[in-house]
């Protein structure tokens, strides 16, 4: 799905869209939108010119595995300071970070210099990396750390598959809305290998780093906005990344994006009522939520399904996800069957459970499974944890609700948190159960 | 005084195809052995020459045999003789072509006399057809309870349960039949109600107490590990079975046929669990399920309190962090797997 392999496009996030200064009523909106757009020719001239402008900051970041001269990977990077720092994404760099003694960076100018690449900060939450180029210290470009508004002209650069520097015109939608990780929404083309590379407005500013695009959309594309790589910069400078501990390093990251996540979630969930059952709702703005059924009358249990997803879920690295919150609700009726093909039903809808995930990274669940009383009613309730292996102090949780309580009506629900600390994983999971009511 | 001697001629399984016998007073008693209608023990054998071997017992008892200038010879205790004169036959077994003989005289011990009980009451053919009827009975009932559990479209159920009924049957019929045929080769005798017995009524229990066993569990919350009680109580089904049919349809003992039948079940169902315990302790999307969902009025016991829950949540933690533990120690590198 996503073109650039980088963590999820439509992130979330807590907190309102920020407006960028400067904003103007709705009336200015609509002149300012046409004096925005320049004519044709003019359009061209102005990427010719921002390319001009951007070329000599950038770099194109590769990876290689073991002493290959073949790449294995690679995205694109700017220049940010003085001494050769630049900015790309954590999932262009992120292998030779986990795997320092497999892979080696390297980077490639447009004028033609190479050299080593190494890795000074990581922001895994934001996917954003501060490297270094060694033997190359281009004037950075500036960075612009307001939004850029929507409807303005924006340009993004980039190495994409390979095929040279390109630079790709669109227009900036803004901040993503209803988004827990901030996203500014760039309506332009971006196709792998242009990871990194920045997205600028039309003074040549950057607004944003390229991140991710939807192959299955047209033109819809992310940056990670602009401020997040001046905090990355002033960490840097701060406490520069010890390679030797850089996985108790993401770990923190983790813990912190997860609290930051739960936090915004609060301690009391809003529920909505499905045939008597109270049952945790979209639980925040930026919790995507979706219900679907089978619309024939004639079945013989009418099922209702909700899937919530916070899109919360960050790129950990090699085919790993983390960091997100999903649940679901299946709710069950019936009008002619009994108890005993009623239970049948319930017992075949909850079979599939556990989530998968690649053997290396995690370890087996722990589970604890009980019949428990909720509000008003027995359930059975199954809590599952199980630890990263390469990560101390994160775990995955998972959680299955079946409704006991009634003859003809009854819920499965399951509750997946990724990327978290265990007793924050627990309390939430509390607070998950809690929220659950019957109330015929 | 008179002498006597029985030639046997054995078949499959040493069982007596044929017996001839000869007596003379107060001597030697002989016998020939051939093709040819001269001899006494006429053979169908085409190894056997046409008149081949004469046996011998004096009226001390001792057994002779001499070869009478046949091709083949005679087998005597695993070794071949060509044109021997009375050579003693200890265990009173000899081999001729392909046919094997056992001459016995009137000096060999014989065993006591067992005492006949008579059948137990419940082996008559009677009791074991009602008990056929019973366990036919249970199975089928019991097949039709899952099949009407678990049809999802209620007018489907005829056609379901019909299909599955005769799959059933068939497969317990075509069980019961290679079974028969063993008795048959074995015996001589087809043991069919037996070995239908031993089929029915084995399934027959085994899903009653398989199904009593999962509502207990769920209705009084226990969670015991559903997957390993059903496993060892088809392992212990099985193994009845199978002790039942050798011990019916096989001519070895009955302790060894018991010890073969427990045994394969056994080997069998604890490799499986073992595997399978093994994948699972490794696997980093296996969550087990004890519980099966039932009509509420079968929930026997009340649920934990909420507070009570949530308690038993504090060692789930270091139980996570001890199974990391393991698979870093049992596991350190497993193949890249794609179930991401």
């Amino acid at each position: 799905m996503l073109v650039l392999g980088a963590a999820c496009g439509a992130h979330a996030q807590g907190r309102p869209p920020v407006a960028g200064p400067g904003v103007p009523d709705t009336g200015g909106e609509a002149e300012a939108l046409r004096q925005a757009v320049p004519p044709a020719a003019a359009a061209s001239t102005a990427a010719r010119g921002i390319l001009e402008r951007v070329r000599p900051a950038m770099i194109q970041i590769k990876g290689f595995f073991g002493t290959n001269t073949a790449e294995a990977f690679h995205g694109s990077g700017f220049a940010v300071a003085r001494g050769g720092v630049f900015i790309t994404n954590w999932h262009v760099v992120s292998d030779a970070v986990l795997y320092p003694e497999k892979y080696r960076l390297e980077y490639r100018a447009p004028a033609g210099a190479t050299g080593r690449v190494t890795v000074r900060a990581i922001d895994v939450r934001h996917d954003l990396a501060l490297v270094e180029a060694h033997g190359f210290a281009p004037a950075s470009l500036s960075l612009r750390p307001d939004v850029a508004i929507k409807g303005e002209r924006a340009y993004s650069v980039g190495f994409p598959l390979d095929v040279g520097l390109t630079i790709t015109e669109g227009v900036s939608n803004g901040r993503v809305e209803d988004s827990f990780e901030p996203r500014v929404h760039y309506s332009g083309a971006l196709n792998p290998g242009m990871s990194g590379g920045p997205g600028l407005d039309s003074s040549a500013n950057v607004i944003g780093v390229n991140v991710a695009g939807y192959r299955a959309s047209q033109l819809v594309a992310f940056l990670v906005p602009a401020e997040h790589a001046v905090a990355l910069f002033a960490r840097a400078e701060k406490s520069p990344l010890d390679a030797r501990r850089a996985r108790d390093e993401i770990a923190s990251q983790l813990r912190a994006h997860s609290e930051a996540l739960l936090t915004a979630l609060g301690s009391k969930l809003p529920t909505q009522s499905h045939h008597g059952y109270e049952l945790p709702a979209k639980l925040a703005a930026f919790v995507e939520c979706r219900a679907a059924g089978d619309p024939a009358p004639d079945q013989p249990v009418h099922v209702e399904r909700v899937i919530c997803d916070a899109k919360s879920s960050i790129y950990l690295g090699r085919s790993m996800h983390t960091g997100g919150l999903t649940f679901q609700h299946q709710v069950m009726r019936t009008d002619t069957l009994d108890a005993w093909r009623f239970a049948h039903r319930m017992q075949e809808a909850k079979a599939p459970h556990g989530t998968l995930g690649p053997a290396r990274q995690l370890a087996p669940f722990a589970c604890e499974q009980h019949n428990v009383e909720l509000n008003g009613f027995t359930a059975n309730a199954t809590v599952c944890l199980r630890a990263y292996r390469k990560l101390d102090g994160i775990y995955d949780l998972n959680m299955r609700v079946v409704s006991k309580n009634e003859a003809k009506r009854g819920f499965v629900s399951s509750l997946s948190l990724t990327g978290v600390a265990a007793d924050q994983a627990l309390a939430f999971a509390r607070t998950y159960l809690d929220a659950m009511r019957w109330k015929p | 005084m008179e002498t006597v001697m029985v030639v046997e001629v054995l078949g499959g399984h040493g069982r007596v195809r044929a017996r001839h016998r000869s007596a003379a007073s107060g001597g030697e008693v002989q016998c020939t052995v051939g093709r040819s209608a001269r001899c006494d023990v006429v053979l169908d054998d085409p190894f056997v020459a046409a008149v081949h071997a004469r046996i011998a017992v004096d009226a001390d008892g001792t057994v002779t045999v001499s070869d009478l200038e046949s091709v083949n010879g005679v087998e005597i205790g695993g070794r071949r003789l060509h044109g021997v004169e009375r050579v003693r036959l200890a265990d009173g077994v000899l081999r001729v072509g392909r046919t094997r003989l056992r001459v016995r005289t009137e000096r060999e011990v014989i065993a006591p006399e067992q005492l006949d009980r008579g059948a137990p009451s419940w082996q008559t053919r009677a009791t074991e057809r009602r008990v056929l009827g019973a366990g036919v009975a249970v199975s089928v009932a019991v097949t039709v309870f899952e099949v009407w559990t678990s049809t999802a479209q209620p007018r489907e159920l005829p056609t379901t349960l019909v299909a599955m009924l005769l799959v059933m049957l068939a497969l317990a019929g075509v069980w019961i039949a290679l079974w028969a045929l063993a008795s048959r080769v074995a015996f001589g005798e087809s043991h069919w109600t037996r070995h239908a017995v031993i089929v029915f009524v084995v399934y027959a229990v085994l899903s009653v107490v398989v199904l009593v066993a999962e509502i207990v569990n769920s209705a009084l919350g226990l969670h015991v590990s559903s997957s390993v009680v059903a496993a060892v109580l088809v392992g212990v089904g099985a193994s009845a079975a199978l002790s039942s049919h050798l011990v019916n349809a096989s001519p070895m003992r009955t302790r060894i046929a018991v010890t073969i039948g427990v045994m394969i079940p056994a080997v069998v169902i604890a490799a499986i669990l073992w595997t399978q315990t093994r994948n699972q302790n490794r696997s980093p999307s296996h969550i087990a399920d004890h519980d099966r969902i039932l009509p509420p009025a079968l929930l026997w016991r009340r649920g934990l309190p909420f507070d009570g829950f949530t308690a038993e949540l504090a060692d789930l933690r270091a139980r996570a962090d001890a199974r990391r533990a393991f698979v870093e120690r049992e596991d350190p590198s497993p193949d890249e797997d794609d179930s991401d």
